[in-house]
């Protein structure tokens, strides 16, 4: 074997060994991307599977809140009827998963508004742990939110990277869509008494 | 009021010094507790004061067995003063047969009083002689009596020292950090908050603004450690002035991830800001089902709002830790009755005010039955007190002055003689719990 042989050996079992290496480091950051998009869906879950107590609940004070209860369980059927796969999460598909969603957390806004104007409904112990169990759910949403979006940073990152951008490239790993923060969450709600 | 032994200044003049020494003792004792605090414990300053207490008894007992024979001579001494008194009684007792055949009328009975007072003037004066020849001849005995005397009135003053001491540190352990001190403290957050677990693995608790006690963060370390090792919850408990934006759940949340609190997920985060109002629960991922966000919830509401509302941070916490162990074990949970009644009274060995109190004033009373079983037995007592002496029976009253004397010289009165390593598990957590403000 002559010595160009030996050098031409020793570069492909360079770039071999970079490209499992690189190819290993991106499917980590991936899977770690898409195990925080689980955890997203399951919190979301969690908060869909409070609406139906939290609508009976509400129906048994204020049974003539038509429109608030209805508009809870048709947010809550369009918000569970959009599931995003991990590995089609593209801007388009997040956005819409998001708006859902965030009609969802509207409609059930306007439902914890409403208890405020019952008294009894609103010292009913169960719907105070609802409630509880709701901000509790809430919370974990954000914490989610947050977990996935820095995971999918670490993985845009990773894969745009140079070189590990023409790897991606040739594997097909697609830069992730991020939570982007809701039209007018950046603005203080406006509390009137 | 009559007295035999008119020693009448110089025992008011000792009484007062008496008192002036036990107050003072009192009053240095209570500031000496507070300085002291933290480096004296209130058992160890019992164990003190009874083992000094034990050995001043112990020598002065010995002593006295030197002079047996004294001792039995006084015993003889005091059988004849008592055969003066009750001469002396006899003799009142006459008088008043005499004085009731007779025709009453107050000049009468002034000529009876007079003569009463002559028989007492004879009694106080034999009794006096008695007592002064005896004192004369019997110097060693004298110095044994004084010996006794002040070896009881040192442990009744460190008695009554102890107990000012004792309850010294304890107001000293309910005192909580000043809030001015407070309002200028650090604003906490997971990256500037001491964590004690990291170096002591038996140290959960992080009170960096000293709002709770050292008893007390005591107290819940060792509750802390036994959810650890019995049920495999590994914790943080966290009692801070402040939080950074007065965020109690980012902090809660942050700690837990920053210091990964739980083995297998399985970690709990108390964060409370105590000037901030604000609270919050972090449960770790695995977790959550077994204590829910409602049950943390219905923890703060049960235990620490109350407390934290009535500004008793030690009882807050410590009931909150006992609930969550009672919780965890699916035992009966602490009582809100039992918290309002005891609250930061409770200390690290679970001794209140109260019977540390009623311990030493146990231990006052045992000193003066002790001292007065003493003096009798030493014939002491006998020579000041002969026995009850008869009042003048014909005394008129004028105004609010009583009759005559029970004998009770007030000379004598107060007797005669006698880690592991640290570091948490790895856990994580996504925001379960729950918070709140009170």
């Amino acid at each position: 074997m002559n010595k160009t042989t030996i050098i031409v050996i020793a570069i492909v079992a360079v770039i071999a060994f970079w490209c499992i290496g690189a190819y290993n480091g991106m499917v980590s950051v991936e899977e770690k991307a898409t195990t925080e998009w689980a955890k997203v869906q399951s919190s979301y879950q969690r908060r869909a599977d409070l609406v139906p107590n939290l609508v009976n609940t509400v129906k048994g004070y204020a049974a003539h809140e038509k429109e608030t209860l209805e508009g809870v369980v048709a947010a809550r059927a369009k918000a569970t009827s959009i599931n995003v796969d991990a590995s089609d999460l593209t801007p388009e598909k997040l956005q819409q998963f998001q708006a859902a969603q965030g009609e969802l957390s509207q409609a059930l806004g306007r439902l914890i508004a409403v208890g405020e104007a019952y008294p009894d409904l609103k010292a009913n112990e169960n719907f105070l742990d609802l409630q509880k169990q709701l901000e509790g759910t809430e919370n974990r949403i954000n914490e989610a939110r947050n977990s996935f979006n820095k995971a999918v940073q670490d993985y845009n990152i990773k894969i745009r990277k140079f070189p590990n951008s023409i790897l991606a490239g040739i594997f097909g790993f697609d830069k992730m869509a991020k939570f982007e923060a809701e039209a007018g969450a950046d603005k203080a709600p406006d509390v009137k008494f | 009021m009559n007295l035999p032994f008119s020693n009448k200044k110089t025992s008011t003049s000792k009484g007062c010094l008496l008192t002036i020494a036990i107050v003072v003792a009192l009053i240095l004792a209570v500031g000496l507790g507070r300085q002291l605090y933290g480096s004296v414990s209130p058992a160890m300053l019992l164990l003190i004061v009874v083992a000094v207490g034990f050995v001043i008894i112990y020598l002065l007992n010995q002593r006295t067995k030197n002079f047996s024979a004294e001792i039995d001579s006084l015993k003889e001494k005091r059988a004849e003063l008592i055969k003066i008194g009750t001469k002396y009684n006899k003799d009142v007792k006459q008088l008043e047969a005499d004085f009731r055949s007779e025709k009453k009328s107050s000049k009468i009975r002034e000529d009876y009083s007079n003569k009463y007072e002559q028989i007492y003037n004879n009694y106080r004066a034999e009794s006096q002689a008695f007592i002064d020849q005896w004192n004369a001849t019997h110097s060693n005995e004298q110095r044994l009596k004084g010996m006794w005397q002040n070896g009881i009135k040192t442990c009744v003053i460190a008695l009554i020292a102890a107990g000012g001491l004792t309850m010294g540190i304890k107001m000293r352990e309910a005192e909580p950090t000043g809030v001015a001190a407070l309002m200028e403290s650090h604003m906490w957050n997971a990256e500037n908050i001491p964590m004690p677990h990291m170096k002591d693995g038996t140290k959960y608790v992080s009170n960096p603004d000293s709002i709770l006690s050292p008893a007390i963060v005591d107290s819940i370390d060792h509750i802390m450690h036994r959810l650890d090792t019995n049920l495999g919850i590994e914790s943080a408990v966290i009692v801070v002035g402040h939080i950074d934006n007065e965020d109690a759940y980012r902090m809660a949340q942050d700690v837990g991830n920053r210091y990964g609190v739980g083995r297998d997920d399985r970690g709990l985060v108390i964060v409370v800001g105590y000037l901030d109002h604000s609270y919050s629960f972090a449960t770790g991922d695995k977790l959550e089902a077994d204590l829910t966000d409602l049950e943390t919830n219905h923890l703060a509401q049960d235990y620490l709002i109350p407390s934290m509302k009535a500004e008793l941070p030690d009882s807050g916490m410590l009931y909150l830790a006992r609930g969550v162990y009672a919780l965890m074990e699916g035992k009966e949970m602490p009582r809100m009755s039992a918290l309002s009644a005891s609250g930061s009274d409770d200390d690290s060995d679970g001794t209140s005010d109260t019977l540390w109190l009623i311990i030493y004033a146990s231990l006052l009373v045992a000193l003066l039955i002790y001292s007065a079983h003493k003096s009798h037995k030493l014939g002491w007592a006998g020579l000041s007190y002969p026995m009850f002496i008869a009042t003048n029976p014909f005394h008129i009253n004028e105004g609010s002055s009583g009759g005559g004397s029970w004998g009770g010289g007030s000379s004598h009165s107060s007797g005669g003689g006698f880690s592991s390593g640290g570091g948490y598990g790895g856990g994580s957590f996504s925001g379960g719990g729950s918070s709140g403000r009170w």
